[in-house]
């Protein structure tokens, strides 16, 4: 790790401790244009070998010319034997579906184009969903093609004949049915209706319910407190001041899109207010980098500062009620930060109108305390942010971490011997200290999964489970409304997959039905009519089923756990959490080759996980980024790199769970998989194995403890180890920077060093300022916030001054009344070396709030699936290789250990006077007529110059050809003899082909590419507009990522329209433009992010 | 050594004959003539014009378009209905064969394959003749219902007996039509009759009426 002496570095802004040392490794990087062009990064291929290999592709290609310039290959047109009713080919057709995640619905629109699923988009009716889709949901469309999926019936790991006719599997399932009492269901979280209906059939079967990541301990709390389980609803619309405990809303919640949209309502400063979110968190949650104040605090800490908070409020005003709490808790008085007291003032000045939450890895009595404060503070009153929603569930239920306890017991008992594992992992993500492989050892087992995987390989039985777009299901969203699910397409496996709920009917019922008909059943069993049917269909949901929002008062007798808030000295050096991944989940998504290659939205790794730390606990241990270190918790260890990440509290780790998927990538007898020896001999090529989670990260369940899971850290011993491990960040990557040696006019400027011109810049960049320096003068704010104000460029308008056709964009009343704080100089320009373009169509354009962007990444996510970006891998990666076309910049500015955080979206900025095209020796990247910077893929030679001389680093250049999975199937489709081979050997080849967008070209290697503004579905959207002899209206026009946009930060449209939302944006107060000194004039505008601290002292 | 020294020539200099100008004037002659050789050839040779044109495939079922179109005077969009509404112009599925195939001419060997298509669900598969390369985006409703005729491009589709590449669809070809269209278009009721003769006069009437619908259509230009 770097030196850091903060004192003297003086950076305001740095996007990683790398930066902010200015390290000369980091200045080497940022130097080179091409980092990715290194020779020893490239290739051990030493040149001579090239020359031989080149020579040889030439004498080839050469011969290929002779035959191959005639015509390209034949293609075949094959139309369907019947097509179903109105269809239009080539135009996908929306379903509105949902996928349970958790046990809660996400309301998804699917599009199938030509009986395919590609593309998955929120559902903009569904109350949860308002259109916008998170990454999980986008990328598991990529899941439904996975080559790797499970696609037959398994004993013992070998594929039995007829599948579901198989006599020994009609043996098996009738076997369950009689086994009585003695068969176990063990179950993952649901909400569906049919199979809880389902449920009630199955007898006198135990059940077990288990997830790894769960909000039980709020379920506990809740049900503590208030005496039945409730499930809390937050309307952060109506907060103004939201105190989060380790409670991330905004991204790892499952009603996560709901609450940004609604917590984004407050962060724009409408009629001059806005929310302020303080966040108390041990580890850099996504909501924490969004937060006005953070308070980094150690994790076994965490309760104890909620007590603190309910002492200091009962300082303030002891008629709240919380004088009891404050006596049980008053070891707490002295934990945690003193800014506590800041907050308790700050949340009695807005009873009422606050929320006070707390994450669901906290234990019970953090819930319990967080909602007796909301009710003490009047939050949860009748139409208060506070409500509180009857999910009906079941009282006696016992939490998951005792669920899976209780069904090791009770197979070692031999209460149980037989054990249906519906869905889920449970071998790989039960608790470190429940051996569950163990205990199924030698038990007549049956898993139904998406892969063969540790639980498959711990079964005797497995069975292949249908993907949500395969079939047919319901499930309740977060608020309780009654979501279906419908299929797209039939399961792609040999063995039909099917559904927990349909494995329940198989087993269960006297005759199995299908689960079209066991939904439909659940729907109309209260006697809704057909039509009512068909509209749940189409819509996606039925209206109105979300669960009543009452607002009860705590009862009393719920403060038993209290004491238990003040942290007791614990064994171990340090807190260790285990955290939801904003990638993989818990797991499930670790073979998606989208979600691996995602930045982590904090702390931007793309493949892997590490432990997270702060660089306090870092130096205290002598270890730097990327050094092995060994987390022993309860006696278990695991060894993994640690990563320095600014503003995670001292004493605490943080390990993402879900990765460490295979064998390969730990040293032998690492028990990654806990196989039980000499149970299962599974046939290795039959074993299909995770290509893509392989070798990615870390196993933390592998020291999560039950007992850790209950009280959200636990304690560990942690010693530096031996090694090091290579982590692909993408955090330094794509660095917008430039020489700093200019002058301007007769404004000279001194520029002492370029790191400090870098810094001044960096402002124009990124321009930020607080909310009470905005009201002092919209008009100027940005200007003011700039370091750099007094500079010529910001003396003229700063708008795009294209001769517009018909002349009315001169002079339009923006400049008069504040352009982003410019002043008006009516038509002055700066001087351009360029001629203006001509406009007489529209102009697209683009316009991104800072303030409202999370920095979440589904917009990453959207466009790789909308665009066919590639997926190149963690070497490639590593090299700065990655292929997004839109990328969350992330800056860190102040303290080292409390850092602030800023999340700036930076996709091609589709400049007017674009550097890019006046470079192109062969005209490959050109000015379309409204505006965008086209790339021609046919034209393009690699050359490279356009990326060299883009200002904003948003090109990507195919270094390798990133799709070959297409040519994998073109090759085999044109070969019929390697065909039948294939056929035959049962392999899947090609598969993730079918999630293309037709729409949109495969690029190859050697040709550059970047963002469209989807230009795709601009054409597409003219074309029905002028089909259907209309104009286009604002709004037709959606660009990928805008659409998934959780909090409609990024706006899309016509600047020719001057009505139109983005012109409006654009022309907005807290607008502005990178780099304008460059006068390259981007379409893109941006708006200044607004932050709301408390006023000082 | 000193028997070598005395081997070679003292100084002399290397002089070409005479002859060796009119040699180079030759081969320069001649290789000029190569090279230009060589550029047609290529330029028209692999054109589109040429390679393109003509492209006839043989099909799984020997189809007329002379006969259904030309003599039994099928509309275009009974079969391809997809040509008003979507980008492609599609295929008609087995089934639209079968409409009247079930009854007209069932057991002919002719219509095996179809007849196992409709039975078995199975798709035919057709051979492309009209091949765009991938990079190219092209909607067939964007000039179905912008007055381009089906035979613009397809050709006189109702006297071929089997369908061959009328136009090359080279880019080229394209831009000279989008950089003047008035010639090419025709009213939209035209749209499928084979023998209509586009011509300036008519075309710049329907590109009138038609540019009135959208501001963008002004220019000459047509995007």
């Amino acid at each position: 790790m770097p030196q850091i002496d903060t004192e003297s570095t003086g950076k305001e802004y740095w996007r990683s401790l790398d930066d902010l040392a200015d390290t000369p490794e980091f200045q080497r990087f940022v130097a080179k244009e091409f980092p990715q062009l290194t020779p020893e990064l490239v290739s051990t291929t030493s040149r001579r070998s090239f020359l031989k290999i080149m020579g040889a592709s030439f004498a080839l290609a050469g011969m290929a010319g002779a035959t191959g310039c005639i015509r390209w290959p034949e293609e075949k047109i094959v139309p369907f034997a019947k097509r179903p009713a109105d269809t239009v080919l080539g135009r996908p057709v929306m379903y509105a579906t949902s996928m349970e995640l958790g046990g809660v619905a996400q309301p998804v629109l699917a599009a199938s184009m030509d009986g395919r699923p590609i593309k998955i988009e929120g559902n903009p009716e569904h109350p949860q969903s308002m259109g916008a889709a998170t990454s999980y949901a986008q990328a598991s469309v990529l899941d439904l093609y996975d080559p790797d999926r499970s696609r037959s019936i398994l004993l013992e790991g070998q594929p039995v004949d007829g599948g579901w006719q198989n006599a020994d599997f009609v043996a098996f399932l009738q076997s369950v049915r009689a086994a009585g009492s003695r068969v176990a269901v063990l179950a993952e979280a649901s909400s569906s209706p049919s199979f809880a209906r389902l449920r009630a059939k199955t007898g006198a079967a135990r059940w077990y319910e288990y997830e790894p990541l769960s909000d039980d301990n709020e379920r506990m709390g809740l049900q503590g407190a208030f005496g039945k389980p409730l499930r809390p609803q937050y309307s952060f619309d109506k907060a103004k001041v939201i105190v989060s405990f380790d409670g991330d809303f905004l991204l790892s919640h499952p009603a996560s899109l709901r609450y940004s949209r609604d917590f984004a309502k407050g962060r724009v400063a409408t009629g001059g207010a806005m929310n302020r979110l303080h966040v108390v968190e041990a580890t850099h949650s996504l909501t924490g980098t969004n937060a006005d104040h953070r308070y980094p605090v150690t994790a076994s800490k965490i309760p104890a500062t909620l007590g603190r908070l309910a002492i200091e409020l009962n300082k303030l005003d002891s008629s709240l009620g919380l004088g009891p709490v404050a006596q049980i808790a008053a070891g707490c008085a002295n934990e945690g930060p003193a800014a506590m007291a800041d907050v308790a003032k700050d949340l009695l000045a807005n009873r009422g109108e606050s929320i006070v939450l707390a994450g669901p890895a906290q234990p019970a009595a953090v819930h319990a305390l967080a909602h007796f404060i909301n009710s003490a503070l009047g939050n949860s009153k009748a139409n208060g942010p506070v409500g509180y929603a009857e999910t009906g569930d079941d009282v006696a239920r016992p939490s998951h971490v005792d669920a899976i306890r209780q069904l090791v017991a009770d197979l070692a008992s031999g209460a149980v011997d037989t054990v249906m594992i519906l869905g889920g992992n449970p071998v790989y993500n039960s608790p470190a200290d429940v051996d569950l492989a163990a205990a199924l050892q030698g038990k007549a087992t049956l898993h139904l999964g998406y892969h063969v995987d540790e639980t498959s390989q711990a079964c005797r039985w497995h069975v292949p489970r249908a993907h949500y777009l395969e079939a047919w299901g319901d499930a309740r969203s977060y608020d309780g409304t009654y979501t279906v699910s419908q299929p797209l397409i039939l399961p792609m496996t040999y063995d039909r997959a099917k559904t927990p709920t349909e494995i329940l009917s198989v087993l269960f019922e006297d005759k199995a039905r299908s689960a079209e008909e066991i939904v439909k059943e659940t729907f109309t069993a209260g006697g809704a009519s057909d039509d009512a049917w068909q509209k749940v269909l189409h819509d996606g949901f039925a209206a109105n089923t979300s669960w009543r929002i009452v607002h009860p008062r705590p009862t009393n007798g719920w403060t038993g756990g209290l004491a238990s808030l003040v942290p007791s000295a614990g064994s171990g050096t340090h807190d260790v959490i285990f955290t939801q991944d904003y990638k993989v989940h818990d797991g499930r998504f670790a073979n998606n080759g989208w979600l691996q290659e995602l930045p982590d939205p904090v702390t931007k790794i793309t493949w892997d996980n590490a432990a997270l730390m702060g660089l306090a606990t870092a130096k205290a241990m002598g270890v730097n980024s990327m050094d092995m270190i060994e987390v022993t918790v309860a006696g278990q260890t695991l060894e993994l790199p640690a990563y320095v990440l600014p503003g995670i509290a001292q004493g605490t780790i943080a390990i993402a769970l879900g990765y460490g998927r295979s064998t390969e990538a730990h040293p032998a007898g690492d028990p990654v998989f806990r196989r039980p020896a000499g149970l299962v001999s599974y046939n290795a090529q039959v074993v299909e194995r995770l290509k893509v989670a392989t070798g990615t990260g870390f196993n933390g369940y592998l020291i999560r403890t039950a007992d850790s899971m209950n009280k959200g850290s636990a304690r560990a011993a942690v010693a530096a180890g031996s090694g090091t491990y290579r982590i692909a960040t993408t955090q330094d990557h794509h660095l917008i920077e430039l020489e700093a040696d200019v002058s301007f006019g007769d404004k000279k400027e001194d520029f002492s060093s370029p790191g400090e011109e870098i810094q001044r810049r960096q402002t124009d960049i990124l321009a930020r300022g607080t909310l009470a320096k905005f009201l002092e003068d919209p008009q100027h704010f940005v200007s003011s916030v700039k370091k750099r104000s007094d500079m010529p460029w910001d003396h003229h308008g700063h708008d795009d001054h294209s001769h517009d056709g018909h002349g009315d964009e001169h002079g339009h009343g923006g400049h008069g009344d504040g352009h982003g704080g410019h002043g008006g100089h009516g038509d002055e320009q700066n001087l351009s070396l360029w001629e203006e373009h001509e406009y007489k169509g529209h102009r697209w354009g683009m316009s991104i709030d800072l303030s409202t962007c999370t920095g979440c990444s589904a917009c990453v996510v959207a466009c790789q699936a909308e665009n066919n970006i590639g997926v190149v891998g963690k070497d490639e990666v590593y090299r700065g290789r990655e292929m997004h076309w839109i990328r969350i910049d992330r800056y860190f500015s102040g303290d080292v250990e409390t850092p602030e955080v800023a999340h700036q979206p930076m996709n091609c900025q589709q400049c007017e006077n674009a550097p890019c095209e006046s470079v192109c020796p062969v005209a490959a990247t050109v000015h379309s007529e409204e505006g965008l910077n086209d790339m021609v893929y046919n034209r393009c030679i690699g050359t490279r110059y356009c990326s060299n001389n883009c200002p904003f680093k948003v090109r990507r250049f195919n270094y390798f050809n990133n799709h070959r999975v297409v040519d994998d199937q073109q090759n085999l489709l044109s070969d019929q003899r390697e065909f039948e081979k294939v056929a035959a050997s049962g392999e899947f080849v090609g598969s993730e082909a079918m999630v293309y967008n037709s729409d949109v070209t495969i690029r190859h290697r050697g040709v550059m590419e970047k963002c469209t503004y989807c230009v795709q579905r601009i054409q597409n959207a003219k074309i029905d507009a002028k089909n259907e002899g209309r104009q286009l209206k604002d709004g037709d026009v959606v660009p990928a990522c805008a659409q998934t946009c959780p909090t409609d930060a990024i706006v899309f449209g016509d600047l020719s329209d001057k009505n139109s939302r983005v012109a409006k944006f654009q022309h907005d107060n807290r607008a502005y433009k990178l780099l304008p000194e460059i006068n390259v004039k981007p379409r893109n505008s941006y708006q200044a992010k607004l932050k709301n601290p408390m006023e000082q002292g | 050594m000193a028997d070598n020294d005395q081997a070679v020539p003292a100084q002399r200099e290397l002089i070409f004959p005479p002859w060796v100008d009119q040699l180079f004037r030759i081969a320069s002659a001649g290789g000029a003539f190569m090279g230009a050789y060589v550029v047609l050839l290529v330029t028209f040779g692999a054109s589109p014009r040429n390679i393109a044109v003509g492209y006839m495939p043989e099909q799984p079922v020997p189809y007329s378009h002379r006969l259904h179109v030309g003599e039994l005077g099928l509309d275009c969009r009974y079969c391809h209905t997809n040509a008003e509404v979507g980008a492609k112009a599609g295929v008609p599925p087995t089934s639209t064969c079968m409409n009247c195939h079930t009854k007209v001419r069932p057991d002919s060997d002719k219509l095996a394959p179809l007849k196992e298509s409709y039975e078995k669900g199975t798709p035919m598969e057709w051979v492309k003749v009209h091949d765009l390369g991938d990079y190219a985006y092209f909607n067939h409703s964007a000039h179905v219902r912008r007055g381009v005729g089906c035979a613009t491009c397809h050709g006189r589709i109702d006297t071929m007996e089997e369908v061959f590449q009328d136009q090359p669809l080279s880019m080229g070809w394209c831009l000279d039509c989008h950089r003047n269209p008035e010639p090419n278009v025709r009213p939209l009721d035209k749209i499928t009759d084979m023998t209509y003769q586009p011509n300036a006069e008519e075309g710049r009437e329907v590109l009138r009426q038609l540019r009135g619908w959208t501001p963008e259509n002004r220019e000459r230009k047509i995007r």
